[in-house]
């Protein structure tokens, strides 16, 4: 984990959603959100001139369409990553929207729980849709167009973070040294474990570990 | 009398010559006129030796002594056979004439002007509802008898032609004496004498109330066609194929912007018809008459002075007793009016759809976005706060919880409703993933198997191009599920850069092509919608091999959504 501060710019032409979004990501360590833009025009001139580690994006913004604006960003600041939020319920868009170049794509309702952790995702490259897409997605995703992802667990779709994550409590840690461990918050640790336990229809913590054993993630 | 005079005759021979049917009454009259010392005046046929029967007028005086006994009868007899066959013929010429006056409701008269005496024949009495044995009226009197609204104009005829020698006709009614009305019409020559002076005035008269009153009805018949042809702006023709003639209602001469029904000939009417290719509708025309079928079409007409009409024609042959057409019917309906009122119409009912699709999507866009958003943002605050509690108020962190569900809920609610209003997604992102998502949803409530093949990078369109197609699929698939009784079906989209097309195509029932069922549920709505766009839309239907819906609109390109460049 590099010492050094990761910064974000939100793009989104609602104020309130903005200042939630900024909420949720300044209560986790070495994150900062120095900028914001209200619209696609202002998020490239912004990325342009300041190159952002990550690009919070609302699909839907007046001046410029999501979609055009990820291209753009891949062309002016290749180093900055895209998380896109959407208001739409849709794998082809969502599909869409990672292949044009943005890494997560997480629907909007669900930012209060899947922000964190996406975000925790796209800090790692890794990429990360929506929970209510993920089982679907991630199947589709990672058998399919994407050859720099591999699935690392047969007929398992965890993202490589989501495997740390079990690892790591696999391994007898709490919510609070993993969350050392990996330099995010406790906040984004439980929401880990929470998509976890869901993705993989676990009932309880021992699913998980007896899950971890039989992948050999960690040591019976 | 076929005897030798120098003979004599006695009684007896004379008797002989008598025929006998008149025998009797001879020698009775003969009698009497002894008996009452009366002349003897009669007539009795004579039979001749040869056979002819001659009619004889006898008229002869008895002669007395002084006694006062009858001595002899002095008299002559005249052979009157000729005359008497010229009184019958002339009596039966009489009778025909009064026979031929009866039945041409015909009177004959005659004024003297000298005179002033005026001569009527039966018929004519008749005609004034008089007894032919009555006395013949005074000029006068006749002069009262004509309707007074008529009178002056009938006096004039007559002074007339009385002061200029020249023919009299007039047509008049007349107040008769049982107070009914009839119309005569008089013809009359004045006789002149040498002086140049009409000494009379002899004509004929004839009853004509009926034929007049027929024609009224006729000509009012007419009128009433004419005016009737008038109203509706229909014309009307008739086409006798054997001399080749045409007769054309006034209104159709006027449709026409010609005067007379010889100005017509068909060239006419193909110079003045305006059709991309008048070739087929020719060849239909010509087939009608020759199979005696009815036909109709609808052209543009252009007027001699250059002013453009829409009219229907309606051809309708009428076949002979030998089953090949004899006359041809036709009626051409003007519809310039009804055809521009269907336009605005039609530009009305578009003018509504876009506003209705207009502004269910704004509704659900407003929906989505705006109060969509707050509650997202509700629910991150809501994470906020129940960070911030942490573990410290165990129930505080319930009621949290359980706002966070609630806006869950809401959120889930609006984007339901919105999607149902207008997808939302449509304009993000396009037909592709709008499509998807829809069907996907329309397989979940229908357990109907969908296939959807849009090709990778199909692109984005004109936003009406994207809401038309979309709701096309959406119509076609709810009749899928409605009434095809399909397992499945396929949604194709397709695009060549100048063109999009979109199918529907399911392995369902299908329905037979009739025309009362072609345009069946919702049809109308998709076919209205694609030529709104001057696309070409079908509906391809067999029964029991499924349908086919397709519609086939010009790849109008998405207006750019911000020129804005970011500037280096």
């Amino acid at each position: 984990m590099s010492s050094k501060a990761y910064r974000v710019l939100i793009a989104d032409d609602h104020a309130v959603v903005r200042r939630g979004i900024r909420h949720l990501l300044e209560t986790q360590p070495g994150i900062e959100v120095p900028w914001e833009a209200s619209n696609g025009v202002e998020a490239l001139q912004c990325i342009k001139k300041e190159k952002p580690d990550l690009l919070v994006l609302d699909l839907t913004m007046p001046e410029m369409n999501g979609l055009e604006v990820v291209r753009s960003v891949r062309d002016l600041s290749p180093e900055t990553d895209i998380l896109v939020l959407s208001m739409h319920f849709s794998e082809e868009l969502a599909r869409e929207v990672l292949t044009c170049g943005a890494l997560a794509y997480v629907l909007k309702s669900d930012a209060d729980t899947d922000l964190l952790v996406a975000v925790d995702h796209v800090r790692h490259h890794q990429p990360y849709f929506t929970s209510q897409l993920a089982m679907s997605m991630s199947q589709n995703f990672l058998h399919g167009s994407s050859p720099a992802e591999e699935c690392l667990i047969p007929g398992a779709p965890l993202t490589p973070r989501e495997v740390e994550v079990v690892q790591l409590l696999a391994d007898g840690r709490s919510n609070k040294e993993v969350a050392n461990e990996l330099g995010v918050s406790t906040r984004t640790v439980e929401s880990h474990r929470n998509h976890i336990m869901r993705k993989m229809n676990f009932s309880s913590f021992s699913d998980l570990v007896r899950f971890a054993v039989r992948n050999h993630l960690v040591e019976a | 009398m076929a005897l030798d005079p120098r003979e004599g005759i006695t009684w007896a021979s004379f008797l002989n010559l008598v025929h006998p049917d008149d025998r009797a009454r001879l020698l009775k009259e003969t009698e009497r006129g002894i008996a009452l010392h009366k002349i003897v005046d009669g007539e009795f046929r004579c039979v001749l030796a040869n056979g002819d029967v001659r009619l004889l007028h006898r008229r002869a005086v008895p002669l007395y002594d002084d006694a006062g006994q009858p001595l002899t009868l002095v008299g002559i007899s005249l052979d009157v056979t000729q005359r008497k066959q010229v009184e019958d013929y002339l009596r039966h010429r009489e009778s025909l004439l009064a026979q031929a006056e009866r039945l041409a409701d015909l009177g004959s008269w005659e004024w003297n002007l000298e005179t002033s005496q005026v001569t009527w024949s039966d018929h004519r009495y008749r005609l004034f509802g008089l007894d032919p044995q009555s006395q013949p009226p005074t000029i006068d009197n006749f002069f009262g008898h004509v309707h007074p609204d008529d009178r002056e104009r009938v006096r004039a005829a007559f002074q007339k032609s009385i002061t200029q020698g020249c023919p009299l006709e007039y047509e008049a009614r007349f107040i008769l004496v049982d107070g009914r009305i009839r119309t005569l019409h008089t013809r009359g020559v004045p006789l002149v004498n040498s002086q140049g002076r009409t000494i009379r005035l002899s004509g004929m008269a004839q009853d004509v109330t009926d034929r007049r009153r027929k024609l009224e009805r006729l000509r009012s018949s007419e009128a009433l066609l004419a005016q009737a042809e008038q109203i509706a702006n229909v014309g009307s023709w008739e086409h006798d194929v054997k001399n080749s003639r045409t007769i054309l209602s006034s209104h159709l001469l006027y449709m026409y912007g010609i005067r007379s029904s010889e100005e017509w000939n068909e060239d006419h009417l193909w110079h003045h018809v305006l059709l991309p290719d008048s070739a087929p509708v020719h060849s239909d025309w010509a087939r009608s008459i020759e199979e005696c079928k009815p036909f109709e079409f609808t052209a543009r007409y252009r007027m001699p002075e250059g002013a453009v009409r829409v009219y229907r024609f309606v051809v309708r042959p009428i076949a002979g007793p030998d089953g090949r057409t004899e006359r041809v019917l036709g009626v051409v309906h003007d519809i310039t009016e009804y055809t521009r009122i269907e336009d605005s119409r039609r530009h009305l009912s578009q003018q509504l759809v876009r506003t209705r699709d207009s502004e269910r999507r704004q509704l659900a866009r407003e929906l989505h976005e705006s109060a969509g958003q707050s509650l997202a943002a509700l629910k991150m605050s809501l994470a906020n706060l129940q960070e911030a509690l942490a573990d410290e108020n165990g129930a505080a962190l319930d009621h949290i919880k359980e706002a966070r569900g609630f806006a869950e809920d809401a959120i889930r609610e609006i984007r339901v409703i919105s999607y149902l209003m207008y997808p939302p997604l449509l304009d993000d992102a396009g037909l592709g993933p709008a499509l998807h998502w829809y069907i996907r949803g329309f397989s979940e409530r229908s357990g109907i198997k969908a296939i959807v093949e849009i090709p990778s990078g199909f692109g984005r369109y004109s936003q009406e191009t994207e809401s038309a197609i979309f709701s096309i699929v959406q119509e076609a698939l709810t009749n899928v599920h409605r009434y095809s009784g399909s397992p499945a079906v396929v949604v194709r989209l397709s695009s060549d850069g100048a063109s999009i097309r979109a199918e529907v195509q399911d392995q369902g029932c299908g329905f037979s092509p009739l025309p009362h069922l072609q345009d069946g549920v919702g049809i109308p709505g998709m076919r209205e919608r694609v030529s709104q766009l001057d696309g070409s839309f079908e509906v391809l239907s067999t029964p029991g091999h499924g349908t086919l819906v397709r519609a086939v609109l010009p790849a109008r390109p998405q207006r750019p959504a911000s020129l804005v460049a970011v500037s280096d």
